[in-house]
């Protein structure tokens, strides 16, 4: 349960800046994200992994966004630890043992800590952090219209994509209404600051009974109004505003496709897999492995350089 | 252009009718006031207008409606669209895209125009509305106002016969909510549209109308020119628990003691005219009320500055005193810190430098719960309040924190459930209840523990007569016990009846603070339409004491 407040303050959503990666079209970042996730979930070596996501780190520099990347990161790697945490204890694979408990609990007998499990569990959360990564930037610098538009533009289903952009365009109004109901309470008397962490976290719970009622309300009004207006009653429906394309952006898709056809080319060859279980592989790769961190370091952050060089083109 | 005939309307699941045989005509291009008590049909009849009801509310409906050539009950929303623009009141729930442009363009979009059609649209639309300049603007960036604005240049853009709007002002300062209504008029006048506005406050509005519709318990109580309605002081006008505007109250009061007036006057620029004999020669002060306040010091803000981290400066450097006993309201435009004072005085927000004491003791190491002892505090949306499972556990709540004994608990509830007319509620879930019963429980919850300062924030956003008036004499009874209000309002009128102090804010400042009598007079768009009036009459320059028209017909009742 960390701070609202401090998530208010990060701003959740678009950051109205204007950043090279801000000025590059929505569907290039909607595609670099969708790369990113694909290899992320894809790659199993630890260092290529490892590679995807520092690769992801320019653009999240030059697009300007540390301070809500840093938030969501630091959310990840809560969760993460959580996931690392039931991982090491649930997982029955791996051969090598770096703790076993002196003492007996019932049901789970006496717990071995492996090592491969905890490993694993670690690298998993690399390629969460990745994700998460690669997403921030498709949430920060890409306007909610602007994604629907590319989601559009990719042929999406129109009310699949609208719902999408929706709670997107929603999350800064939440966040403003729990802010609200919470400030609405303590004035109550329900003490949120002091006591114990559960005494606290147990009173910050009352707030959910007001946001379910007040979520369900907005959303009522909401369709109401999308009702009043013809949403979904033709249909056809025109698109008015159209993405544009500009060289840097068709370059910046070309090399995303491209960066993507080599490493899955090399990945479905066989070569570059990699074992935890039941021991761990060593972290020595192949030469495909090799070929395919090169493509990824200098092929995922292009898309800084290009927007970079774009703007210095223009200037 | 509508044509309404015995129609009449349930909800699912709901015994009482929303609306009884209603009877309702109404001609193209005229600007149509509704008004009624809160929950007395008016939204439930905009909606059968526009064919939400039957089609997205469901319920059962019987009698017969013609709107612009389509029956509602057989077309859909979508095909209504094109002939019914409806405008709502929250305008953050009703913008769907995140920009200005997106917003117009997404009905056109879904009704299939053409892109050429919708080039043009947009600009006409931006330029009916005087929104050209916001045009690129993000959504979250626009004052209410503005929102609403946009609210209607989209749905103007699909040219509709008639516009709906239903409560729109209720979230807006008066300088906003004034700004809006004349851009309503306008289209009215230059385009022909119909309009049909939902307002509670009469005198924003009803000098632009054609037509006064008061609705009251699912049913129209009164359906005539405004200024017939306004006239006749037989007519039941006084049950529908609607509050008339300033000047049609002077002139009643006038008429009724036997004053001889021309024609009820519906604005202050009418007032003038109707009332310039009586008001030409200078009228004396009102009675000077209850002497000095000698009291101890209830609040006291020293130096006070506010910023956010690293951000522009909120408050500053307010210094203020505040006396046990007193009424206080704190007035000024939207975002001029009103609210943030309010949450420094009961620790939501700590002061960036300065101190605060409440009752002689320094807040700076209290956690707001602590403080919320010697504090209450009622913010706009009472329902933020509210987390119990009935309205007896939410009272009890502030007892039970406090280690008040169950027995003591059980009478001090059921004695503030009677206070509070919430008796028949006791069980039920405060979820259930109307916004004006929820406000009376969440200061319900608050007094049972009796904390000597009550601070509301907008008490009397959008609501009806009879709820104003249940707070008035809550808080009246408050302080005759010896209690503190500090409340922040746009409601001109609740300020001018009701508190003894007004405090004027303006960019993070306090420009004004004293006795309502000396600040009100020259507070620009936050005086009172009587007191307007009374300036005006008297000729440029002049200067009047008189707030209200129960005190002008008093003072003229004398002389």
């Amino acid at each position: 349960m960390h701070n609202f407040r401090d998530m208010y303050q990060a701003s959740l959503s678009y950051q109205d800046t204007d950043t090279p990666i801000h000025r590059l079209n929505a569907v290039v970042k909607l595609v670099w994200t969708g790369g990113v996730v694909v290899l992320a979930m894809l790659i199993d070596h630890p260092i290529i992994l490892l590679l995807v996501f520092l690769s992801t780190l320019p653009v999240v520099a030059i697009g300007r966004i540390w301070r809500q990347w840093l938030f969501i990161i630091q959310m990840a790697i809560w969760m993460g630890l959580v996931v690392v945490g039931i991982n090491s204890l649930a997982n029955p694979g791996g051969i090598t043992v770096i703790w076993q408990s002196w003492f007996s609990v019932p049901v789970l007998g006496h717990i071995t800590i492996r090592l491969e499990p905890v490993i694993y569990g670690l690298f998993m959360v690399v390629r969460l952090m990745a994700i998460i990564s690669a997403f921030s930037v498709l949430t920060f610098t890409v306007r909610p219209d602007e994604l629907l538009e590319a989601m559009l533009e990719m042929r999406l289903p129109y009310k699949t994509a609208m719902v999408a952009t929706l709670s997107t365009r929603f999350v800064p109004t939440m966040l403003g209404d729990v802010m609200r109901i919470t400030d609405a309470q303590r004035s109550r008397g329900l003490e949120m600051d002091k006591g114990s962490v559960f005494f606290r976290l147990r009173n910050r719970m009352s707030i959910l009974p007001s946001m379910l009622s007040l979520s369900l309300e907005r959303t009522i009004q909401l369709a109401e109004a999308m009702e009043a207006r013809a949403f979904g009653s033709q249909n056809k429906r025109t698109r008015f505003f159209k993405v544009a394309y500009r060289k840097v952006d068709i370059t910046a898709i070309g090399v995303i496709l491209a960066v993507l056809a080599v490493a899955l080319y090399l990945f479905f060859s066989g070569g570059t897999a990699y074992e935890y279980f039941p021991s761990l592989q060593g972290l020595g790769l192949t030469i495909k492995g090799v070929v395919m961190s090169v493509v990824i370091v200098l092929g995922l952050p292009c898309l800084a350089l290009l927007a970079w060089l774009a703007k210095r083109g223009q200037e | 252009m509508i044509s309404i005939r015995g129609v009449s309307f349930s909800y699912n699941g709901s015994d009482v009718p929303a609306l009884k045989n209603i009877d309702l005509k109404i001609e193209r291009g005229e600007f149509v006031l509704l008004t009624g008590e809160s929950g007395s049909g008016k939204s439930s009849l905009c909606r059968v207008i526009n064919g939400l009801i039957p089609h997205f509310h469901g319920g059962v409906i019987s009698g017969h409606i013609e709107v612009a050539g389509l029956n509602p009950l057989q077309s859909s929303p979508g095909l209504m669209a094109n002939r019914v623009g409806m405008v709502f009141q929250d305008p953050d729930n009703q913008l769907v895209t995140s920009d200005v442009c997106h917003e117009i363009c997404f009905g056109m979009e879904n009704l299939a125009f053409s892109r050429d059609m919708i080039a043009g649209r947009l600009d006409e639309s931006l330029e009916m509305l005087d929104i050209k300049h916001l045009r690129n603007r993000p959504v979250a960036q626009l004052s209410g106002g503005e929102k609403q604005r946009t609210a209607i240049a989209s749905v103007l853009a699909l040219r509709p016969d008639i516009l709906l709007l239903d409560e729109p002002t209720s979230q807006l300062d008066p300088a906003g909510s004034q700004r809006l209504l004349a851009s309503l008029r306008r289209l009215n006048r230059n385009l022909g549209l119909t309009v049909i506005l939902v307002e509670h406050r009469l005198e924003k509005a009803i000098h632009y109308a054609d037509r006064l519709v008061v609705m009251g318990k699912g049913t129209v109580l009164v359906n005539q020119t405004p200024r017939s309605a306004m006239k006749k002081s037989d007519y039941a006008l006084e049950e529908c628990a609607i509050s008339l505007p300033p000047v049609v109250e002077l002139y009643r009061n006038l008429v009724a003691r036997g004053v001889k007036l021309d024609a009820v006057p519906l604005s202050l620029e009418e007032g003038l005219t109707v009332f310039k004999k009586i008001l030409a020669a200078p009228l004396p002060d009102p009675p000077e009320e209850v002497g000095r306040n000698n009291n101890a010091v209830a609040i006291e803000m020293e130096g006070v500055s506010f910023c956010y981290q690293n951000q522009q400066t909120i408050l500053e450097n307010i210094n203020l005193t505040i006396k046990q006993g007193e009424v206080v309201a704190i007035m000024g435009q939207n975002a001029s810190g009103k609210t943030t004072l309010l949450k420094l005085i009961n620790g939501l927000l700590k002061p960036s430098s300065g101190s605060i004491k409440i009752l002689g003791t320094d807040t700076s190491g209290l956690s707001v719960a602590e403080l919320a002892a010697t504090i209450g505090v009622v913010f706009q949306n009472p329902g933020d309040h509210l987390f119990s499972d009935t309205v007896e556990e939410e009272i009890a709540f502030g007892l039970k924190i406090r280690g008040v004994a169950p027995r003591d608990i059980e009478a001090m509830v059921g004695s503030i459930l009677s206070r509070f007319n919430l008796e028949p509620f006791r069980a039920r879930s405060p979820n259930e209840l109307s916004l004006g019963e929820k406000q009376r429980l969440a200061i319900a919850s608050i007094m049972v523990y009796e904390p000597p300062v009550l601070l509301l924030d907008e008490p009397c956003r959008g609501a009806d007569k009879s709820t104003r008036e249940n707070l008035i004499t809550i808080l009246r009874d408050h302080v005759f016990r010896g209690g503190t209000v500090v409340m922040v309002t746009h409601d001109v009128e609740l300020v001018a009846e009701y508190s003894q102090r007004v405090v004027i804010m303006d960019s993070g400042r306090i420009i004004a603070d004293g006795e309502k009598r000396e600040v009100l007079p020259s507070a620009g768009s936050f005086s009172p339409q009587i007191n307007q009036l009374v300036k005006l009459s008297m000729g440029p320059g002049a200067s009047s004491r008189l707030l209200t028209a129960r005190e002008v017909a008093g003072v003229i009742n004398e002389s």
